[in-house]
């Protein structure tokens, strides 16, 4: 009687097997996607990310099989060195092969635009709104301003307006050594510095400190400083102009050069690559350097190795005489997720599916904390890091797919600082978030821009550091600047963004 | 009556053939263990040297990834036009011919005149010992190399600046000045490379026949004499081919040497083609734009080649073909 019973059941249930598969059978593309009948069916996603680890995840990792298990998929993710990642995004994007979500580090990549314009990629718009936790008010800015004529073609990578960016951070412990107070002019940072210089900051008997550790790369908040404006165009009259031809960029080029002059950048300013200068600043030798706000925890650590002291301050602002402050902030994320065509719209659902759980609390927790209670404890209401989470090494993978969304993100883990200063970091950002310059060109794409403006700039600032290093006058430069404004390269370039500035302020 | 005879007549001479192993599927089937031992060399270049000849066809179209090949716009000599009615076409052109004539005028000698000083050397381990050292820096990386010029040249850690501060003088900014820049890639390239020149001349003079130098020696000549009258003479060819070789690579220079040595005080002296191409093409994503001067550069080799073969053959010499 008994295995009658099993047998007949057995019967059913293969009974309803076959119905289910002809189900998704019958539904176009219900072996991919997994309709109402398969819900164990895991969805197969490829996907390429930046990374700015040394080494990555592999498909045995941890976090990434929690990942799997909890959004009910099999992930396939690239893992993109910052240091190749110029080279290796562009070959991709013109093989033609793209992940089903396919990174861009900048929509304005004259391929991707290309693609985009040619419907390559699917408009996300009228599905957002269905996902709670993209759609989070909390992060609506980064949607708005990824927007290009007016849709959603990339879940942007979110990352906090404030905080991030190249700006000052100085060696507090060096400012209080000699009773100053940290800069909030132009003047007063070259006062600073020169104080650094003069005075023998690190204590050693000799008068060798640098006090800028900077090559002319991460200069450019200067630049913005003079013109209080973030980025390559400033609003003039209701019409956008080129920074660089602008007078107020001579006053910035003056102001290096006279640091210059004086002493405040490393000797080989102009050949120095990031890593030596880091290591210029890491060795205790220099006064500071731009870094994003949470480089001032991780890097006071590493120099308290050779100076238990060492307490390094980001500046809230700076601003010149008789200007505005200026600090430098961001549209609300770096980098982008595109969706390729060829994926058929019910995977595009599971796509956003996940990245939607990405966004919620507790994804956002296991991509940068890992598992509770296996790679973090709370303890007051705070995390605190176990061993495991460095042994499975949580944070060399997702942390990069989806960015802390809180200010943890741009102000560091706070159980590596004592409270003391992690409450200052966290009001210097809170100051920093009152201050928003303008980026009249933010999101705003032209043809001429992303082709001919990268060699435009790199004339520039040939230019630039010729005069800083005293190669040639400002005379020289001055011809420089009268020549290129009568460009015709610059001239069309300049004429293309306006327009596309306007047809974006229609849109608006 | 007239197809009949005529094939019998064919038939014949085939069979004639296939006998003398005259045919070309004669010859195949002779020879076929030969063949197929050359059939990887073949493959080899057949599918990375010749297939990819096809892709050059978007130099002439705005090649777009989406649509490929067979659909992207085609846009004539656009790219070319573009790139010819560019100012930094001269400047490209400027530098890349300034960095391959110091090198044609200052390196190519360097490995001939070293061969024939070891030539001379009497203890066998002292050659081989000298041999040894001037090889080593061709298997370093010019990162590697980069990195020693660097530690040497820099303002404020280079042992030569610091030098010229002990001696009392101002310190020099040898990486950072457009005048030294041309200088320091030849000295760079000379380093690197000469000693490893050296091998292909070292096995031509091996090659002379003894005989000429036992009887020059009976005619009295000294170690000089015979070099200018019998080695130098009998390396002859080897020179010329690999100099002709060497011009038709004029266009080139290695990129990884000037993208690394390169640094924005010195680019006005320091951009060649092959960083342009690395910009543009690869950074920018213009692979058509790139590809268009990729390809006037192979041309503008190739010409120099044929030109440079048919010269040394009017001077009676073998040349490359």
């Amino acid at each position: 009687m008994k295995v009658k019973q099993a047998s007949l059941s057995l019967a059913v249930l293969l009974a309803g097997s076959v119905a289910l598969a002809a189900c998704s059978n019958s539904g176009k593309s219900g072996a991919e996607t997994g309709n109402s009948g398969s819900k164990q069916q895991v969805t197969e996603i490829t996907m390429n990310t930046l990374s700015y680890a040394t080494e990555f995840p592999d498909e045995n990792d941890v976090i990434l099989k929690e990942f799997e298990k909890r959004t009910n998929t099999k992930l396939k993710i690239d893992w993109v060195p910052v240091t190749t990642s110029d080279d290796k995004f562009n070959v991709l994007y013109a093989s033609g092969n793209l992940p089903d979500l396919t990174f861009v580090e900048d929509l304005g990549n004259q391929q991707i635009r290309s693609m985009i314009d040619q419907g390559v990629f699917w408009d996300l718009t009228p599905f957002i709104k269905d996902y709670k936790n993209l759609s989070n008010p909390a992060i609506q800015m980064m949607w708005d301003n990824s927007k290009i004529n007016g849709k959603n073609y990339s879940i942007p990578r979110f990352y906090p307006t404030h905080g991030g960016g190249v700006f000052p951070m100085l060696r507090k412990d060096w400012l209080d050594k000699l009773g100053l107070k940290p800069p909030q002019t132009m003047d007063q940072f070259f006062d600073v510095l020169k104080a650094f210089k003069d005075s023998d900051a690190d204590g050693n008997g000799k008068k060798d400190t640098v006090p800028y550790s900077s090559g002319p790369a991460s200069m450019g908040f200067v630049y913005g400083v003079y013109n209080e404006t973030q980025g390559d165009w400033k609003l003039k009259d209701g019409k956008l102009v080129p920074v660089m031809t602008e007078d107020a960029s001579r006053d910035a080029l003056l102001w290096i050069k006279k640091a210059y002059d004086a002493g405040l950048f490393p000797n080989d300013f102009a050949i120095l690559k990031t890593s030596q200068l880091n290591d210029l600043l890491l060795s205790g030798k220099a006064g500071g350097q731009g870094f994003a706000m949470n480089n001032a925890i991780t890097r006071t650590i590493e120099i308290r190795k050779v100076d238990p002291k060492a307490d390094l301050i980001p500046l809230t602002s700076l601003k010149t005489a008789n200007g505005a402050p200026y600090t430098p902030s961001t549209p609300g994320f770096y980098g982008h997720f595109l969706i390729p065509k060829k994926v058929p719209e019910a995977k595009v659902r599971k796509l956003l599916q996940f990245m939607d759980y990405g966004y919620s609390p507790e994804g956002n927790e296991l991509a940068n904390y890992g598992i509770k209670d296996v790679h973090f404890k709370l303890e007051n209401g705070k995390r605190v890091l176990t061993d495991q989470f460095k042994k499975d090494k949580v944070d060399i993978g997702f942390q990069y797919i989806f960015l802390k969304l809180s200010d943890e993100q741009v102000l560091g883990d706070p159980s590596m600082a004592d409270a003391a200063t992690y409450a200052r970091n966290q009001s210097i950002l809170d100051e920093r978030k009152k201050i928003n310059v303008p980026n009249p060109a933010q999101g705003l794409v032209s043809d001429a821009n992303t082709k001919l403006m990268p060699d435009i700039k790199k004339k520039v600032d040939d230019m630039r550091i010729k005069v800083i290093l005293g190669q040639e006058k400002i005379e020289a430069y001055d011809d420089f600047i009268k020549k290129l404004k009568d460009d015709p390269n610059l001239q069309k370039v300049t004429k293309e963004m306006n327009e596309v500035y306007a047809q974006a302020q229609k849109n608006k | 009556m007239e197809t009949t005879g005529n094939r019998i007549e064919a038939r014949k001479r085939t069979d004639l053939k296939s006998k003398t192993g005259g045919s070309l599927i004669g010859d195949l089937n002779r020879d076929k263990y030969l063949y197929l031992l050359a059939l990887p060399g073949l493959l080899y270049f057949l599918v990375f040297k010749y297939v990819p000849v096809g892709g050059l066809v978007i130099a002439f179209q705005e090649y777009s990834p989406y649509f490929g090949i067979l659909h992207s716009k085609w846009v004539g000599f656009e790219h070319y036009a573009r790139f010819f009615s560019n100012n930094d076409f001269w400047l490209l052109l400027r530098n890349t011919m300034a960095i391959n004539m110091l090198n044609l005028l200052f390196f190519f000698p360097l490995p001939i005149i070293l061969a024939l000083l070891l030539n001379e050397l009497r203890s066998t381990v002292y050659k081989r010992a000298i041999q040894t050292i001037i090889y080593i820096p061709h298997f370093f990386s010019w990162v590697l190399i980069a990195g020693l010029t660097y530690l040497m040249l820099s303002e404020s850690e280079g042992v030569v600046n610091k030098l010229i501060a002990a001696a009392g003088g101002q310190p020099v900014g040898f990486l950072t000045h457009a005048d030294y820049f041309w200088g320091l890639l030849t000295a760079q390239s000379m380093w690197k490379e000469a000693g490893w020149g050296t091998i292909i001349f070292l096995a031509a003079i091996a090659g002379v026949d003894p005989q000429l130098y036992e009887a020059a020696v009976m005619d009295g000549a000294g170690r000089y004499r015979k070099m200018w009258h019998i080695t130098l003479p009998a390396i002859r060819n080897v020179i010329v081919i690999l100099l002709i070789l060497r011009i038709g690579s004029v266009m080139d220079v290695g990129f990884e040497q000037v993208y690394l040595m390169m640094n924005g005080a010195v680019s006005q002296v320091a951009d060649v083609f092959d960083t342009y191409v690395y910009r543009n093409g690869v950074q920018q994503g213009q692979f058509s734009y790139s590809t268009a001067i990729g390809l006037f550069k192979s041309i503008v080799g190739i010409v120099l080649v044929v030109a440079a073969n048919k010269l040394a053959k009017r001077f009676g010499e073998e040349g490359v073909y």
